[in-house]
């Protein structure tokens, strides 16, 4: 599943925040000019950041952002690149005729557009600029598909559901196990995303309920200021006052309910539905997972709204004087769809990946994930023929607010069983999502983390870039962090074209910004009482990325 | 002679006594079966549980910001007491003692009807795995397409047909006060004396009343949504006959008997505590 941030389960008394969104047509970028640090930067006032935060500098500005405005404007003023990068985004799509992407959209040479020729003859016919393996050879896309859960669930629950566990084999009792763990899983999501609905429902009639009570006290419209200076004598005020607070508070508002119904919908329609099966679309044979040449050339696919924004962060034209700037200014991105609303397929991940490595790419960025991987061979083949061939794949570490030393999260880097495999791919950075406030909440609620699995932090939170349909739009969560990780990486690459993909990584990792005092409320997923952790802990490089001391050290690393 | 007359007289009627005592708990256990089968058939055995997990999950945000270790107590008594297996228990063994032969025939005979077939898997399938995930897409796809208002009435006038909103804000009421009362068995800071007890409850009556109508006729809608219209009207038309209305009546009375006893438990165990 891509990691999107999905918000707001409310109860009468407990409450979740949720991401602001505002698509927005043709913006011309807001750029904070960098200005010596500003004390009175308020951050406990701030509902929002400026849109360029996560390429700001923590001493001019005071934001943590990655430097990479300073490190453009010092330390690559008077340099050109000297080599364009191909990063790879094996998404859910890309909109390739984004005004503020399309020059940085990867196009094959050695193909001849639309002449139904694999010219290259790479197995793929007219990937001009990138594959879709979730597409028919009829043109025909994958839009939902089901969670890797409800997969397993639908091949085990008929074997398993009655059986009678004292005549197992020890192959079967192994597998029983497995059907358990997804069957608990299977049966806890069902119900908490009835009891969301449901939840999301009752805020939507207590907001009319609250709405209608305000705008009858205050004769028409009232602000936020109102409210909160109201003085309730009764319970209906004070009811109103309670709800309309949180709402504005959280930037509530009817479209954002209305999005949350329809995702939950979707997923109780199509990702949890084990009697739904869409892979007839792409007709390759699914039970032959080495399969390699099916899908079609469509990178763009029905819903590119992830894609586009991942995209946009690792490389948005810059200085155009249009949308945003990507981290990197001279890379080529190369879209591989392979990611469905739902989950992805191993078959598929395998797949994008030795497809990206085949056609050039020197980094790829993977914003997606799931916590069950029974094709992990294949993956592993993959990422292993990625690793032996020098191109850096970065991972999101995944939206679960879990630790992910103790809960599975696939990809992994590990080959083998997922917590005793005793060898692991060197080209790999798993990427947690930092955001902009300066406190205990400096790491995003939403992240998940691991002193031995997730390498480093990265800006995730409240990141504006690219949507369709030359839109912009925030976002939040792992998956905007990675490419902030993969955009560094290219620039690292086209200014040091000499240094390895495993230097890159190392530089990347040891030139991290620490904040070794910093306490970090811990993300949890459940109820129960917050826990205060250091930074450090939460990764294994201890630190935040940071694209101005990177290539300080490419530079020292080069000279050597 | 007058003592022996006495004895022999007060004697009889003890043997009486207990043989009608005997008869009845003979008629009772008979009825088990009926009263589980309709439990079942229902699907009153995942009801049962409905109200107080509302409350629970409630209780469990501390809204009464008690201290975590007091809060957490309260919580765990609660599930323990309100069980849904020793709450099943007691319904159906206080609809077993309402049950007369005659009524459980005509029960019976109701259940295995064609048309209450399908009103009783609708109702069952309501709380499988699959039919919640049901319900999100039919509550979505209702709200994007709304039923026809003669749909709406229908389900409507089964709401008002029964006594389902009156039990269930009674037992609303029954578990909050409960809950109110074991707060101040745990409590060190917190007490309500019973006339604001009283109050809290008649406020959470009032306040209820309309909204679990309103909750009950759209979860009806979404329930009824596979079943057709001339189905739900037979299965209405039954609620309004002297076996519906018995069957009704003892239905309230048992859920009322078994959130009591639940009750109960829950104030005996922070009493100990």
């Amino acid at each position: 599943m891509k990691f999107r941030l999905f918000l707001l389960s409310v109860s009468l008394f407990i409450i979740y925040g949720c991401s602001a969104s505002e698509p927005v047509t043709r913006s011309q970028p807001q750029l904070s000019t960098p200005a010596p640090a500003d004390p009175s930067v308020d951050f406990s006032e701030m509902l929002e950041p400026p849109q360029d935060w996560h390429h700001l500098d923590e001493d001019r500005t005071r934001f943590r952002g990655i430097s990479s405005q300073l490190a453009y404007e010092e330390l690559l003023k008077d340099r050109s690149p000297e080599q364009r990068v191909i990063v790879a985004v094996i998404d859910g799509g890309v909109d390739i005729n984004h005004e503020d992407l399309k020059a940085n959209i990867w196009t094959n040479e050695d193909e001849v557009p639309g002449n139904g020729v694999d010219d290259d003859e790479n197995g793929y016919t007219d990937d001009v600029h990138g594959w879709n393996f979730i597409g028919g050879a009829d043109g025909q896309n994958v839009d939902n598909d089901t969670f890797e859960v409800t997969r397993l669930y639908a091949k085990l629950h008929p074997k398993y559901a009655d059986a009678d566990t004292t005549t197992f084999t020890p192959a079967e009792r192994k597998e029983y196990a497995l059907y358990k763990k997804v069957e608990n899983e299977y049966r806890y999501q069902i119900n908490k995303q009835l009891e969301q609905y449901n939840n999301i429902r009752s805020l939507e009639q207590s907001m009319e309920r609250a709405d209608q009570i305000l705008t009858d006290y205050f004769d028409g419209n009232y602000s936020y200021e109102d409210v909160q200076k109201l003085q309730p004598t009764d319970q209906q005020t004070a009811f109103a006052q309670n709800v309309m607070s949180y709402v504005m508070e959280n930037d509530i508002d009817s479209t954002l309910i209305a999005e949350q119904k329809k995702q939950l919908y979707e997923f109780m329609k199509y990702s949890y539905n084990p009697d739904f099966s869409p892979r007839d679309i792409v007709g390759d044979n699914y039970e032959d997972p080495s399969e390699r040449y099916y899908g079609n050339s469509d990178v763009t696919g029905p819903d590119a709204s992830h894609g586009t924004h991942v995209a946009g962060i690792i490389g948005a034209i810059r200085n155009n004087g249009t949308g945003m700037n990507g981290v990197a200014g001279n890379i080529w991105i190369m879209p591989v769809r392979a990611v469905p609303d739902g989950d992805e397929r191993d078959k598929d991940v395998a797949n994008a990946i030795r497809y990206a490595v085949d056609n050039g790419a020197q980094v790829i960025n993977m914003s997606f994930g799931k916590s069950y991987s029974p094709y992990k061979a294949e993956v592993d083949k993959a990422i292993r023929y990625a690793d032996e061939n020098g191109v850096l794949m970065v991972h999101a570490a995944g939206n679960s607010s879990e630790n992910t030393d103790k809960k599975e999260n696939y990809p992994t880097d590990t080959f083998g069983d997922y917590f005793n495999g005793d060898t692991s791919a060197k080209l790999w950075l798993s990427v947690g999502a930092s955001g902009w406030h300066p406190d205990s909440a400096y790491v995003g609620s939403f992240s998940n983390y691991g002193d031995h699995h997730v390498d480093l932090f990265a800006p995730g939170v409240d990141i504006y870039s690219t949507i369709p349909g030359n839109k912009y739009k925030r976002n939040q969560g792992t998956s905007m962090a990675a490419p902030v990780v993969s955009g560094t990486a290219a620039v690292i690459m086209s200014y040091y074209p000499d240094l390895s993909a495993a230097q890159v990584r190392e530089i990347i990792m040891q030139s991290v910004v620490k904040y070794p005092e910093q306490m970090i409320t811990l993300p949890q997923s459940g109820p129960g009482d917050a826990q205060m952790v250091e930074f450090g802990t939460l990764s294994v490089s201890d630190g935040e990325i940071n694209l101005y001391k990177a290539l300080q050290a490419a530079e020292e690393m080069s000279s050597r | 002679m007058k003592s022996h007359k006495i004895v022999r007289s007060t004697l009889t009627l003890l043997i009486a006594l207990l043989v009608l005592d005997g008869t009845i708990h003979a008629q009772s256990t008979e009825n088990e079966p009926v009263a589980a089968n309709i439990a079942e058939h229902l699907a009153l055995d995942h009801q049962l549980d409905e109200i107080p997990e509302d409350i629970r999950l409630q209780f469990e945000q501390n809204p009464l910001q008690l201290p975590a270790a007091e809060n957490s107590q309260l919580i765990t008594a609660f599930k323990d007491a309100y069980n849904d297996s020793l709450l099943l228990h007691d319904f159906k063994s206080a609809f077993a003692d309402s049950l007369t032969p005659e009524l459980s025939g005509k029960l019976q005979d109701w259940l295995q009807r064609e048309s209450t077939k399908r009103i009783t898997d609708a109702r069952q399938s309501f709380y499988t795995l699959d039919g919640k995930r049901n319900r999100v897409i039919t509550m979505y796809e209702m709200e994007q397409e709304p039923p026809s208002q003669d749909r709406v009435a229908l389900t409507q006038s089964l709401t008002d047909t029964t006594s389902v909103v009156e039990s269930t804000v009674e037992s609303s009421v029954i578990i909050l006060r409960s809950m109110i009362e074991a707060v101040n068995q745990i409590s060190t800071q917190r007490t309500f004396p019973d006339s604001q007890i009283d109050a809290i409850a008649n406020n959470f009556r009032t306040q209820i009343q309309g909204q679990i109508s309103r909750q009950y006729a759209n979860q009806m809608l979404v329930l009824f949504h596979p079943v057709d219209s001339a189905t739900i009207q037979d299965y209405i038309a039954f609620w309004g006959t002297e076996t519906g209305q018995q069957l009704d009546q003892y239905i309230s009375h048992s859920i009322r008997q078994a959130y009591e006893a639940a009750s109960q438990r829950f104030m005996e165990s922070v009493s100990t505590d």
